[in-house]
Protein backbone atom coordinates (compact mmCIF):
# COMPACT_ATOMS: atom_id res chain seq x y z
CA UNK A 1 0.00 0.00 0.00
CA UNK A 2 1.30 3.40 -0.87
CA UNK A 3 0.15 6.83 0.08
CA UNK A 4 0.19 9.73 -2.34
CA UNK A 5 -0.04 13.29 -1.08
CA UNK A 6 -0.64 16.31 -3.24
CA UNK A 7 -0.46 19.89 -2.06
CA UNK A 8 -2.73 22.75 -3.02
CA UNK A 9 -2.85 26.31 -1.83
CA UNK A 10 -5.98 28.36 -1.18
CA UNK A 11 -4.85 31.77 0.07
CA UNK A 12 -3.15 31.25 3.41
CA UNK A 13 -4.49 27.72 3.68
CA UNK A 14 -2.55 24.68 2.52
CA UNK A 15 -4.55 21.64 1.47
CA UNK A 16 -2.88 18.26 1.60
CA UNK A 17 -4.90 15.69 -0.32
CA UNK A 18 -4.19 12.10 0.60
CA UNK A 19 -4.77 9.12 -1.65
CA UNK A 20 -4.47 5.63 -0.16
CA UNK A 21 -4.35 3.94 3.22
CA UNK A 22 -2.81 5.79 6.18
CA UNK A 23 -1.38 3.08 8.42
CA UNK A 24 1.86 2.32 10.25
CA UNK A 25 3.67 1.72 6.98
CA UNK A 26 2.53 4.95 5.29
CA UNK A 27 1.99 7.35 8.20
CA UNK A 28 5.63 8.45 7.96
CA UNK A 29 4.90 9.86 4.48
CA UNK A 30 2.05 11.92 5.93
CA UNK A 31 4.22 12.95 8.87
CA UNK A 32 7.04 14.11 6.59
CA UNK A 33 4.64 16.17 4.49
CA UNK A 34 2.96 17.82 7.50
CA UNK A 35 6.31 18.48 9.19
CA UNK A 36 7.77 19.97 6.03
CA UNK A 37 4.68 22.14 5.44
CA UNK A 38 4.65 23.47 9.02
CA UNK A 39 8.40 24.08 8.97
CA UNK A 40 7.85 26.14 5.81
CA UNK A 41 5.54 28.34 7.88
CA UNK A 42 2.37 27.04 6.24
CA UNK A 43 0.57 26.37 9.47
CA UNK A 44 -3.05 26.55 8.32
CA UNK A 45 -3.54 23.04 7.09
CA UNK A 46 -6.48 21.12 5.68
CA UNK A 47 -6.12 17.38 5.16
CA UNK A 48 -8.48 16.20 2.39
CA UNK A 49 -9.17 12.54 3.23
CA UNK A 50 -11.74 11.83 0.49
CA UNK A 51 -9.53 9.21 -1.17
CA UNK A 52 -8.36 7.51 2.02
CA UNK A 53 -10.45 4.49 2.91
CA UNK A 54 -8.58 3.67 6.09
CA UNK A 55 -6.72 5.61 8.78
CA UNK A 56 -5.00 3.62 11.49
CA UNK A 57 -3.98 4.80 14.95
CA UNK A 58 -0.59 5.75 13.51
CA UNK A 59 -2.34 8.12 11.09
CA UNK A 60 -4.47 9.66 13.82
CA UNK A 61 -1.30 9.92 15.95
CA UNK A 62 0.36 12.02 13.23
CA UNK A 63 -2.53 14.50 13.19
CA UNK A 64 -2.47 14.74 16.99
CA UNK A 65 1.35 15.06 17.16
CA UNK A 66 1.44 18.06 14.80
CA UNK A 67 -1.80 19.67 15.93
CA UNK A 68 -0.20 21.39 18.92
CA UNK A 69 2.76 22.53 16.88
CA UNK A 70 0.47 24.02 14.22
CA UNK A 71 -1.74 25.69 16.84
CA UNK A 72 1.30 27.02 18.77
CA UNK A 73 2.39 28.62 15.51
CA UNK A 74 -1.01 30.30 15.05
CA UNK A 75 -2.37 27.74 12.64
CA UNK A 76 -4.40 24.55 12.84
CA UNK A 77 -4.91 21.15 11.27
CA UNK A 78 -8.46 20.53 9.99
CA UNK A 79 -9.79 17.37 8.40
CA UNK A 80 -12.17 17.30 5.44
CA UNK A 81 -14.17 14.87 3.29
CA UNK A 82 -13.84 11.82 5.53
CA UNK A 83 -15.69 8.79 4.23
CA UNK A 84 -18.30 7.29 6.57
CA UNK A 85 -16.11 4.39 7.72
CA UNK A 86 -13.24 6.72 8.65
CA UNK A 87 -15.59 9.24 10.23
CA UNK A 88 -17.02 6.48 12.47
CA UNK A 89 -13.54 5.77 13.87
CA UNK A 90 -12.94 9.52 14.22
CA UNK A 91 -16.11 9.77 16.33
CA UNK A 92 -15.31 6.57 18.21
CA UNK A 93 -11.96 7.97 19.30
CA UNK A 94 -13.77 11.19 20.22
CA UNK A 95 -11.31 13.20 18.17
CA UNK A 96 -14.20 15.43 17.14
CA UNK A 97 -13.60 17.26 20.42
CA UNK A 98 -9.95 17.68 19.49
CA UNK A 99 -9.75 18.21 15.73
CA UNK A 100 -12.20 20.15 13.54
CA UNK A 101 -13.71 18.09 10.73
CA UNK A 102 -15.76 19.27 7.74
CA UNK A 103 -17.74 17.48 5.05
CA UNK A 104 -16.09 19.53 2.28
CA UNK A 105 -12.79 21.28 1.69
CA UNK A 106 -14.66 24.53 0.92
CA UNK A 107 -16.28 24.53 4.36
CA UNK A 108 -12.90 23.83 5.98
CA UNK A 109 -11.38 26.77 4.09
CA UNK A 110 -14.30 29.01 5.15
CA UNK A 111 -13.73 28.01 8.79
CA UNK A 112 -10.23 29.54 8.57
CA UNK A 113 -11.77 32.72 7.19
CA UNK A 114 -14.15 33.07 10.09
CA UNK B 1 -143.47 -26.70 -90.49
CA UNK B 2 -140.01 -28.19 -90.25
CA UNK B 3 -139.54 -26.26 -87.06
CA UNK B 4 -142.72 -27.68 -85.72
CA UNK B 5 -141.76 -31.16 -86.73
CA UNK B 6 -138.32 -30.59 -85.31
CA UNK B 7 -139.80 -29.45 -82.07
CA UNK B 8 -142.41 -32.17 -82.14
CA UNK B 9 -139.88 -34.88 -82.59
CA UNK B 10 -137.39 -33.03 -80.32
CA UNK B 11 -134.76 -33.07 -82.93
CA UNK B 12 -131.65 -31.42 -81.83
CA UNK B 13 -130.27 -31.03 -85.33
CA UNK B 14 -130.35 -27.66 -87.01
CA UNK B 15 -132.92 -26.88 -89.75
CA UNK B 16 -130.34 -27.10 -92.49
CA UNK B 17 -128.99 -30.31 -91.11
CA UNK B 18 -132.53 -31.68 -90.93
CA UNK B 19 -133.28 -30.62 -94.52
CA UNK B 20 -130.07 -32.05 -95.73
CA UNK B 21 -130.58 -35.34 -93.99
CA UNK B 22 -134.28 -35.61 -94.87
CA UNK B 23 -133.95 -34.57 -98.46
CA UNK B 24 -130.72 -36.32 -99.33
CA UNK B 25 -132.21 -39.89 -99.52
CA UNK B 26 -135.43 -38.61 -101.14
CA UNK B 27 -133.49 -36.81 -103.86
CA UNK B 28 -131.22 -39.79 -104.25
CA UNK B 29 -134.19 -42.13 -104.65
CA UNK B 30 -136.02 -39.74 -106.99
CA UNK B 31 -132.86 -39.61 -109.04
CA UNK B 32 -132.71 -43.39 -108.79
CA UNK B 33 -136.36 -43.50 -110.03
CA UNK B 34 -135.44 -41.23 -112.89
CA UNK B 35 -132.55 -43.41 -113.65
CA UNK B 36 -134.73 -46.51 -113.54
CA UNK B 37 -137.40 -44.85 -115.70
CA UNK B 38 -134.80 -43.85 -118.13
CA UNK B 39 -133.23 -47.27 -118.28
CA UNK B 40 -136.19 -49.41 -118.02
CA UNK B 41 -139.12 -48.68 -120.29
CA UNK B 42 -142.11 -48.48 -117.96
CA UNK B 43 -145.68 -47.49 -118.06
CA UNK B 44 -146.86 -44.21 -116.61
CA UNK B 45 -148.47 -45.94 -113.80
CA UNK B 46 -145.43 -47.93 -113.19
CA UNK B 47 -143.51 -44.80 -113.37
CA UNK B 48 -145.85 -43.05 -111.00
CA UNK B 49 -145.71 -45.95 -108.68
CA UNK B 50 -141.96 -46.08 -108.90
CA UNK B 51 -141.80 -42.33 -108.27
CA UNK B 52 -144.23 -42.53 -105.43
CA UNK B 53 -142.46 -45.51 -104.03
CA UNK B 54 -139.07 -43.92 -104.35
CA UNK B 55 -140.37 -40.67 -102.94
CA UNK B 56 -141.99 -42.51 -100.08
CA UNK B 57 -138.94 -44.60 -99.47
CA UNK B 58 -136.87 -41.45 -99.80
CA UNK B 59 -139.04 -39.58 -97.35
CA UNK B 60 -139.04 -42.52 -95.04
CA UNK B 61 -135.35 -43.00 -95.39
CA UNK B 62 -134.89 -39.27 -94.85
CA UNK B 63 -137.03 -39.46 -91.76
CA UNK B 64 -135.07 -42.46 -90.52
CA UNK B 65 -131.82 -40.80 -91.38
CA UNK B 66 -132.90 -37.67 -89.55
CA UNK B 67 -134.07 -39.84 -86.71
CA UNK B 68 -130.86 -41.92 -86.55
CA UNK B 69 -128.56 -39.00 -87.08
CA UNK B 70 -130.45 -37.05 -84.48
CA UNK B 71 -130.36 -40.03 -82.22
CA UNK B 72 -126.71 -40.58 -82.90
CA UNK B 73 -126.04 -36.93 -82.45
CA UNK B 74 -127.95 -36.96 -79.23
CA UNK B 75 -125.96 -39.98 -78.19
CA UNK B 76 -122.78 -38.28 -79.23
CA UNK B 77 -123.79 -35.13 -77.45
CA UNK B 78 -124.74 -37.19 -74.50
CA UNK B 79 -121.37 -38.92 -74.81
CA UNK B 80 -119.66 -35.60 -75.22
CA UNK B 81 -121.67 -34.32 -72.36
CA UNK B 82 -120.69 -37.39 -70.44
CA UNK B 83 -117.20 -36.92 -71.70
CA UNK B 84 -117.34 -33.34 -70.62
CA UNK B 85 -118.78 -34.43 -67.35
CA UNK B 86 -116.24 -37.17 -67.18
CA UNK B 87 -113.65 -34.64 -68.22
CA UNK B 88 -114.58 -32.61 -65.20
CA UNK B 89 -114.15 -35.69 -63.05
CA UNK B 90 -110.87 -36.39 -64.75
CA UNK B 91 -109.75 -32.89 -64.04
CA UNK B 92 -110.78 -33.41 -60.45
CA UNK B 93 -109.00 -36.70 -60.56
CA UNK B 94 -106.01 -35.04 -62.15
CA UNK B 95 -106.19 -32.33 -59.61
CA UNK B 96 -106.48 -34.96 -56.96
CA UNK B 97 -103.66 -36.85 -58.60
CA UNK B 98 -101.65 -33.66 -58.76
CA UNK B 99 -102.46 -33.03 -55.19
CA UNK B 100 -101.51 -36.58 -54.40
CA UNK B 101 -98.40 -36.10 -56.50
CA UNK B 102 -97.77 -32.85 -54.68
CA UNK B 103 -98.39 -34.58 -51.41
CA UNK B 104 -96.16 -37.39 -52.53
CA UNK B 105 -93.57 -34.85 -53.56
CA UNK B 106 -93.98 -33.09 -50.25
CA UNK B 107 -93.87 -36.46 -48.60
CA UNK B 108 -90.74 -37.24 -50.60
CA UNK B 109 -89.24 -33.90 -49.72
CA UNK B 110 -90.26 -34.30 -46.16
CA UNK B 111 -89.06 -37.84 -46.23
CA UNK B 112 -85.76 -36.66 -47.67
CA UNK B 113 -85.69 -33.96 -45.08
CA UNK B 114 -86.58 -36.53 -42.49
CA UNK B 115 -83.79 -38.76 -43.81
CA UNK B 116 -81.50 -35.79 -43.88
CA UNK B 117 -82.61 -34.91 -40.39
CA UNK B 118 -82.25 -38.49 -39.35
CA UNK B 119 -78.80 -38.55 -40.89
CA UNK B 120 -78.06 -35.33 -39.08
CA UNK B 121 -79.49 -36.87 -35.96
CA UNK B 122 -77.35 -39.94 -36.55
CA UNK B 123 -74.34 -37.74 -37.13
CA UNK B 124 -75.20 -35.67 -34.12
CA UNK B 125 -76.01 -38.63 -31.98
CA UNK B 126 -72.81 -40.16 -33.26
CA UNK B 127 -71.03 -36.99 -32.18
CA UNK B 128 -72.92 -37.15 -28.92
CA UNK B 129 -71.86 -40.76 -28.58
CA UNK B 130 -68.27 -39.87 -29.38
CA UNK B 131 -68.41 -36.93 -27.01
CA UNK B 132 -70.07 -39.09 -24.43
CA UNK B 133 -67.28 -41.62 -24.97
CA UNK B 134 -64.74 -38.80 -24.66
CA UNK B 135 -66.58 -37.62 -21.55
CA UNK B 136 -66.51 -41.18 -20.32
CA UNK B 137 -62.77 -41.35 -20.99
CA UNK B 138 -62.32 -37.91 -19.43
CA UNK B 139 -64.41 -38.99 -16.50
CA UNK B 140 -62.15 -42.00 -16.18
CA UNK B 141 -59.11 -39.70 -16.31
CA UNK B 142 -60.84 -37.29 -13.96
CA UNK B 143 -61.63 -40.16 -11.67
CA UNK B 144 -57.99 -41.22 -11.70
CA UNK B 145 -56.87 -37.58 -11.33
CA UNK B 146 -59.22 -37.09 -8.40
CA UNK B 147 -57.87 -40.28 -6.88
CA UNK B 148 -54.31 -39.06 -7.46
CA UNK B 149 -55.22 -35.62 -6.15
CA UNK B 150 -56.83 -37.21 -3.17
CA UNK B 151 -53.69 -39.28 -2.56
CA UNK B 152 -51.57 -36.14 -2.99
CA UNK B 153 -53.88 -34.18 -0.73
CA UNK B 154 -53.62 -36.92 1.87
CA UNK B 155 -49.84 -36.85 1.48
CA UNK B 156 -49.90 -33.04 1.74
CA UNK B 157 -52.13 -33.36 4.76
CA UNK B 158 -49.63 -35.73 6.38
CA UNK B 159 -46.74 -33.46 5.34
CA UNK B 160 -48.58 -30.45 6.69
CA UNK B 161 -48.98 -32.23 9.97
CA UNK B 162 -45.24 -32.87 9.97
CA UNK B 163 -44.63 -29.22 9.01
CA UNK B 164 -46.88 -28.15 11.84
CA UNK B 165 -44.84 -30.26 14.23
CA UNK B 166 -41.62 -28.82 12.78
CA UNK B 167 -43.11 -25.29 12.86
CA UNK B 168 -43.99 -25.75 16.51
CA UNK B 169 -40.49 -26.99 17.16
CA UNK B 170 -38.96 -24.14 15.11
CA UNK B 171 -41.16 -21.58 16.87
CA UNK B 172 -39.99 -22.99 20.20
CA UNK B 173 -36.38 -22.88 19.02
CA UNK B 174 -36.92 -19.34 17.73
CA UNK B 175 -38.29 -18.36 21.11
CA UNK B 176 -35.22 -19.80 22.76
CA UNK B 177 -32.96 -18.19 20.17
CA UNK B 178 -34.70 -14.84 20.58
CA UNK B 179 -34.24 -15.09 24.33
CA UNK B 180 -30.58 -16.17 23.97
CA UNK B 181 -29.87 -13.50 21.37
CA UNK B 182 -31.49 -10.88 23.56
CA UNK B 183 -29.20 -11.96 26.41
CA UNK B 184 -26.14 -12.04 24.13
CA UNK B 185 -27.13 -8.72 22.60
CA UNK B 186 -27.41 -7.12 26.02
CA UNK B 187 -23.99 -8.49 26.97
CA UNK B 188 -22.51 -7.39 23.65
CA UNK B 189 -24.08 -3.95 24.12
CA UNK B 190 -22.43 -3.72 27.51
CA UNK B 191 -19.19 -4.78 25.86
CA UNK B 192 -19.71 -2.23 23.08
CA UNK B 193 -20.35 0.48 25.63
CA UNK B 194 -17.26 -0.58 27.54
CA UNK B 195 -15.36 -0.74 24.28
CA UNK B 196 -16.56 2.74 23.37
CA UNK B 197 -15.23 3.99 26.67
CA UNK B 198 -12.08 2.11 25.83
CA UNK B 199 -12.09 3.80 22.42
CA UNK B 200 -12.12 7.16 24.13
CA UNK B 201 -9.16 5.95 26.19
CA UNK B 202 -7.54 4.73 22.98
CA UNK B 203 -8.05 8.19 21.52
CA UNK B 204 -6.42 9.69 24.59
CA UNK B 205 -3.66 7.12 24.30
CA UNK B 206 -3.05 7.98 20.67
CA UNK B 207 -3.12 11.63 21.65
CA UNK B 208 -0.66 11.00 24.48
CA UNK B 209 1.61 8.95 22.25
CA UNK B 210 1.43 11.69 19.65
CA UNK B 211 2.40 14.19 22.30
CA UNK B 212 5.18 11.90 23.54
CA UNK B 213 6.42 11.54 20.02
CA UNK B 214 6.27 15.29 19.62
CA UNK B 215 8.07 15.72 22.94
CA UNK B 216 10.70 13.18 21.95
CA UNK B 217 11.23 14.98 18.67
CA UNK B 218 11.50 18.31 20.48
CA UNK B 219 13.79 16.75 23.11
CA UNK B 220 16.01 15.46 20.34
CA UNK B 221 16.23 18.98 18.97
CA UNK B 222 16.96 20.40 22.42
CA UNK B 223 19.60 17.78 23.21
CA UNK B 224 21.23 18.33 19.85
CA UNK B 225 21.28 22.05 20.56
CA UNK B 226 22.56 21.35 24.13
CA UNK B 227 25.41 19.28 22.73
CA UNK B 228 26.31 22.08 20.40
CA UNK B 229 26.10 24.64 23.27
CA UNK B 230 28.22 22.39 25.55
CA UNK B 231 30.85 22.20 22.88
CA UNK B 232 30.86 25.95 22.57
CA UNK B 233 31.02 26.39 26.38
CA UNK B 234 33.88 23.90 26.51
CA UNK B 235 35.71 25.96 23.95
CA UNK B 236 35.08 29.07 26.05
CA UNK B 237 36.22 27.28 29.25
CA UNK B 238 39.38 26.16 27.47
CA UNK B 239 39.99 29.78 26.48
CA UNK B 240 39.31 30.89 30.08
CA UNK B 241 41.67 28.19 31.38
CA UNK B 242 44.35 29.36 28.98
CA UNK B 243 43.81 32.94 30.06
CA UNK B 244 43.88 31.86 33.76
CA UNK B 245 47.12 29.96 33.14
CA UNK B 246 48.65 32.99 31.49
CA UNK B 247 47.29 35.23 34.27
CA UNK B 248 48.84 32.94 36.91
CA UNK B 249 52.19 33.10 35.14
CA UNK B 250 51.76 36.81 34.83
CA UNK B 251 51.07 37.15 38.58
CA UNK B 252 54.10 35.02 39.40
CA UNK B 253 56.24 37.25 37.22
CA UNK B 254 54.60 40.29 38.79
CA UNK B 255 55.41 38.92 42.30
CA UNK B 256 59.05 38.30 41.36
CA UNK B 257 59.29 41.76 39.94
CA UNK B 258 57.62 43.27 43.04
CA UNK B 259 60.11 41.46 45.33
CA UNK B 260 63.00 42.78 43.34
CA UNK B 261 61.54 46.25 43.62
CA UNK B 262 61.53 45.97 47.40
CA UNK B 263 59.55 48.51 49.40
CA UNK B 264 58.39 50.23 46.25
CA UNK B 265 56.93 47.10 44.83
CA UNK B 266 55.15 46.07 48.08
CA UNK B 267 51.71 47.28 46.99
CA UNK B 268 52.27 45.85 43.55
CA UNK B 269 53.19 42.54 45.19
CA UNK B 270 49.84 42.61 47.01
CA UNK B 271 48.04 43.14 43.63
CA UNK B 272 50.12 40.38 42.09
CA UNK B 273 49.22 38.13 45.02
CA UNK B 274 45.51 38.93 44.51
CA UNK B 275 45.78 38.28 40.79
CA UNK B 276 47.51 34.96 41.51
CA UNK B 277 44.80 34.05 43.99
CA UNK B 278 42.15 35.02 41.37
CA UNK B 279 43.96 32.97 38.79
CA UNK B 280 44.08 30.04 41.14
CA UNK B 281 40.36 30.46 41.88
CA UNK B 282 39.67 30.80 38.15
CA UNK B 283 41.76 27.71 37.46
CA UNK B 284 39.82 25.87 40.12
CA UNK B 285 36.46 27.13 38.67
CA UNK B 286 37.63 26.27 35.15
CA UNK B 287 38.55 22.81 36.33
CA UNK B 288 35.16 22.47 37.96
CA UNK B 289 33.45 23.81 34.81
CA UNK B 290 35.49 21.44 32.66
CA UNK B 291 34.50 18.66 34.95
CA UNK B 292 30.84 19.80 34.80
CA UNK B 293 31.02 20.15 31.02
CA UNK B 294 32.63 16.73 30.73
CA UNK B 295 29.78 15.31 32.79
CA UNK B 296 27.23 17.29 30.71
CA UNK B 297 28.93 16.02 27.60
CA UNK B 298 28.68 12.49 28.91
CA UNK B 299 24.99 13.02 29.75
CA UNK B 300 24.39 14.61 26.36
CA UNK B 301 26.11 11.66 24.76
CA UNK B 302 23.91 9.37 26.79
CA UNK B 303 20.84 11.43 25.74
CA UNK B 304 22.02 11.27 22.14
CA UNK B 305 22.43 7.55 22.57
CA UNK B 306 18.89 7.40 23.90
CA UNK B 307 17.57 9.55 21.04
CA UNK B 308 19.58 7.48 18.61
CA UNK B 309 17.39 4.69 19.88
CA UNK B 310 14.33 6.72 18.75
CA UNK B 311 13.54 4.02 16.21
CA UNK B 312 13.05 1.70 19.14
CA UNK B 313 10.66 4.24 20.67
CA UNK B 314 8.87 4.43 17.35
CA UNK B 315 8.69 0.69 17.27
CA UNK B 316 7.21 0.78 20.76
CA UNK B 317 4.77 3.47 19.57
CA UNK B 318 3.94 1.29 16.59
CA UNK B 319 3.22 -1.58 18.95
CA UNK B 320 0.89 0.72 20.89
CA UNK B 321 -0.70 1.91 17.65
CA UNK B 322 -1.13 -1.68 16.49
CA UNK B 323 -2.71 -2.52 19.83
CA UNK B 324 -5.00 0.51 19.39
CA UNK B 325 -5.87 -0.59 15.87
CA UNK B 326 -6.59 -4.08 17.09
CA UNK B 327 -8.72 -2.64 19.84
CA UNK B 328 -10.52 -0.37 17.38
CA UNK B 329 -11.10 -3.35 15.11
CA UNK B 330 -12.51 -5.25 18.07
CA UNK B 331 -14.76 -2.30 18.92
CA UNK B 332 -15.94 -1.98 15.34
CA UNK B 333 -16.44 -5.72 15.04
CA UNK B 334 -18.35 -5.71 18.33
CA UNK B 335 -20.50 -2.83 17.04
CA UNK B 336 -21.14 -4.76 13.84
CA UNK B 337 -21.91 -7.91 15.84
CA UNK B 338 -24.23 -5.86 18.03
CA UNK B 339 -25.99 -4.47 14.93
CA UNK B 340 -26.16 -7.94 13.39
CA UNK B 341 -27.56 -9.34 16.62
CA UNK B 342 -30.13 -6.54 16.73
CA UNK B 343 -31.08 -7.31 13.12
CA UNK B 344 -31.10 -11.01 13.91
CA UNK B 345 -33.27 -10.39 16.93
CA UNK B 346 -35.68 -8.35 14.82
CA UNK B 347 -35.66 -11.02 12.11
CA UNK B 348 -36.13 -13.84 14.61
CA UNK B 349 -39.05 -11.92 16.08
CA UNK B 350 -40.41 -11.41 12.59
CA UNK B 351 -39.87 -15.11 11.92
CA UNK B 352 -41.54 -15.87 15.22
CA UNK B 353 -44.50 -13.78 14.12
CA UNK B 354 -44.31 -15.52 10.73
CA UNK B 355 -44.07 -18.83 12.57
CA UNK B 356 -47.19 -18.00 14.58
CA UNK B 357 -48.92 -16.91 11.40
CA UNK B 358 -47.68 -20.06 9.69
CA UNK B 359 -49.06 -22.08 12.57
CA UNK B 360 -52.48 -20.41 12.24
CA UNK B 361 -52.41 -20.80 8.48
CA UNK B 362 -51.30 -24.43 8.80
CA UNK B 363 -54.29 -25.16 11.03
CA UNK B 364 -56.58 -23.46 8.50
CA UNK B 365 -54.96 -25.36 5.62
CA UNK B 366 -55.21 -28.60 7.62
CA UNK B 367 -58.94 -28.04 8.09
CA UNK B 368 -59.34 -27.14 4.43
CA UNK B 369 -57.41 -30.23 3.38
CA UNK B 370 -59.65 -32.37 5.54
CA UNK B 371 -62.68 -30.79 3.86
CA UNK B 372 -61.02 -31.22 0.47
CA UNK B 373 -60.47 -34.93 1.10
CA UNK B 374 -64.17 -35.32 2.02
CA UNK B 375 -65.16 -33.25 -1.04
CA UNK B 376 -62.95 -35.41 -3.22
CA UNK B 377 -64.65 -38.54 -1.95
CA UNK B 378 -68.01 -36.97 -2.83
CA UNK B 379 -66.63 -35.86 -6.17
CA UNK B 380 -65.37 -39.39 -6.88
CA UNK B 381 -68.81 -40.76 -6.15
CA UNK B 382 -70.40 -38.16 -8.42
CA UNK B 383 -67.93 -38.86 -11.20
CA UNK B 384 -68.60 -42.57 -10.85
CA UNK B 385 -72.34 -41.89 -11.00
CA UNK B 386 -71.91 -39.54 -13.98
CA UNK B 387 -69.78 -42.20 -15.63
CA UNK B 388 -72.65 -44.69 -15.34
CA UNK B 389 -75.03 -42.09 -16.76
CA UNK B 390 -72.64 -41.43 -19.62
CA UNK B 391 -72.44 -45.14 -20.37
CA UNK B 392 -76.23 -45.30 -20.45
CA UNK B 393 -76.29 -42.27 -22.76
CA UNK B 394 -73.80 -43.98 -25.08
CA UNK B 395 -75.87 -47.15 -25.10
CA UNK B 396 -79.09 -45.20 -25.76
CA UNK B 397 -77.50 -43.12 -28.45
CA UNK B 398 -76.28 -46.31 -30.13
CA UNK B 399 -79.80 -47.63 -30.06
CA UNK B 400 -81.18 -44.38 -31.48
CA UNK B 401 -78.60 -44.55 -34.23
CA UNK B 402 -79.54 -48.10 -35.10
CA UNK B 403 -83.25 -47.18 -35.17
CA UNK B 404 -82.56 -44.16 -37.32
CA UNK B 405 -80.45 -46.20 -39.74
CA UNK B 406 -83.23 -48.74 -39.98
CA UNK B 407 -85.75 -45.96 -40.68
CA UNK B 408 -83.53 -44.55 -43.42
CA UNK B 409 -83.15 -47.95 -45.05
CA UNK B 410 -86.93 -48.40 -45.03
Amino acid sequence: MSLEITEAIAGSVTILKTKGFIDTSTSSILEENIKKTINQGKVKLIIDLADSDFISSAGWGVFVAYLRKARDSGGDIKLACMIEKVFKVFKLLEFDALIDAFPTVEEAIKSYGS
Amino acid sequence: MVHKLKNFFKINLSVNETYFLFLSPSILLILTAFFIVLIIPLSLLQMIIIFLLCTSIGALSGSFLVYFVDRYTKKEISGIKNFIENRKDYNSYLTALNEVAGLLKDYETKKNEEIKNLKNIIEKTDLIRKKAETIDENKEILFKEIKLLKDNTKENYENLKKIMTITNHVTGVLDMMASDIKGISEKINKLVNAAKTGSKATGSEIQAIGNIKNAVMESADVITRLEETSKEIKKLVSTIAEITKKTNLLSLNAGIEAARAGEAGRSFAVVAQEIRMLAETATKATAEMTDFLTKTEQLTKQAINVISKQSKIEEAIKVVYNASDTFLNIVQTLSEISNLLSDLFVKINENKIDGDLLKTLSIKIKNKLENTIVNMDNMSEKVRSEKDITKKIISEVKEVNLESEKTILH
